[in-house]
């Protein structure tokens, strides 16, 4: 098993007929997941890759019934609008890829998906892969590329940073110790679906038996992350790659992501690192160390 | 004047209270508030950056903060 998609799972592209979309579209179909439509106003009756385009989500749900996912590559201004229209069509994953949405509109997706029962992952995000079933996203980038990086095991990694998952899998596939799911879950302040919210998912996939986060000074995931291990009891040993630690010599400065706003004292790696260790989860100093803690950790639980 | 896409609105008699205006001033990742001794000022210049974490709602005694949301 793993988490959000499987081989199985069908979805969509909207904005299918974009530069960015078009490359997503070649990948995704690469590395063997099922797209059935894709979405492009005034572009029906058109193809990307053998892949038809539809004028909206409601043509392509009448022509291949439900779609569980879909992902999203439209500019800034109609993001919004084609997050609504997915979740108003019974899509239940939706992949944001877009980044520059104002914030006002996210926090409404957001909002519009809690009420509906949808999860959006992002924006500003890579997506999702369960490696060698199917990715919907851009991680790993091209397939040949996505099969180096990323291979079928059991650990699960969440990141805000796209090209960080990519690199924590990778080292990863390298010792050893293949993934579950992976999620990019994006670097935006407000973003659809956090660490602590994904840990249900992990935790209740039996194939998965860690999971590996990478971490960044500000915001306050980590801590709601280590709340959430804390009151649940998680049985997942969590392995966290703490980057930026110079920012607690630099306060002020923004590390890149738009959600790592380091102004608060909770928000900075020392409190994090203080706060994640407290919790049970092994703060790694350098990428290298991830396997070995890793191995570590498994093997206190006897695995 | 409220933001555009939040406001927050501060209990009176709490928002005199020098304390929870610390307290407030601290929490707040974006610096929506600050804090002197008269009490807690909203900052209506920051009140977008707002990234609805409800750390001001849980500083402060329940229900003396509210964070509007402006978008419903």
């Amino acid at each position: 098993m793993s988490i959000l998609i499987t081989s199985e799972t069908k979805f969509i592209i909207q904005g299918i007929t974009g530069r960015e979309a078009v490359n997503l579209t070649r990948e995704n179909l690469d590395y063997g997941s099922k797209i059935v439509g894709g979405v492009t106003p005034g572009r029906s009756g058109r193809d990307v890759y053998g892949v038809p385009v539809y004028d909206c989500v409601r043509d392509v749900v009448e022509k291949h019934g439900a779609v569980e996912g879909s992902i999203v590559s439209v500019p800034p201004g109609f993001t919004r609008d084609a997050v609504f229209e997915a979740i108003e069509n019974g899509v239940k994953t939706i992949v944001v890829v877009t980044e520059n949405i104002p914030r006002k509109e996210v926090a409404q997706m957001v909002e519009l998906a809690n009420l509906r029962g949808a999860r959006i992952i992002g924006p500003n995000c890579l997506g999702i892969i369960s490696p060698d079933e199917a990715k919907m996203g851009g991680m790993g980038g091209p397939a040949a590329n996505t099969r180096q990086a990323y291979k079928k095991g059991n650990i699960g990694v969440m990141s805000r940073s796209g090209g960080m998952t990519t690199e924590i899998a990778s080292t990863l596939t390298a010792a050893g110790l293949g993934q579950s799911t992976c999620v990019s879950i994006g670097g935006d302040a407000i973003v659809g679906t956090t660490y602590a919210e994904l840990m249900p998912l992990f935790e209740a996939d039996p194939e998965t038996e860690a999971i590996v986060i990478y971490s960044e000074p500000g915001g306050r995931m980590e801590a709601e992350l280590a709340e959430w291990v804390k009151e649940n009891d998680s049985r997942l040993p969590i392995v966290a790659f703490m980057a930026g630690r110079f920012m607690d010599e630099m306060q002020g400065m923004r590390f890149g992501h738009a959600g790592t706003i380091v102004e608060g004292k909770e928000d900075t790696t020392a409190e994090k690192i203080a706060r994640m260790e407290a919790s049970g989860i092994s703060v790694a100093e350098r990428i290298e160390e991830i396997p070995a803690l890793i191995q570590k950790r498994l093997a206190e639980k006897g695995k | 004047m409220p933001g555009l896409f939040i406001d927050v609105q501060v209990d009176a008699a709490v928002a005199k209270d020098a304390a929870i205006a610390k307290k407030l001033e601290d929490a707040c990742p974006v610096d929506i508030f600050e804090a002197s001794d008269a009490g807690v000022t909203v900052v209506e210049a920051n009140l977008d950056e707002c990234t609805l974490c409800d750390l001001c709602i849980q500083a402060a005694p329940e229900g003396s903060v509210k964070v509007v949301k402006l978008y419903e």
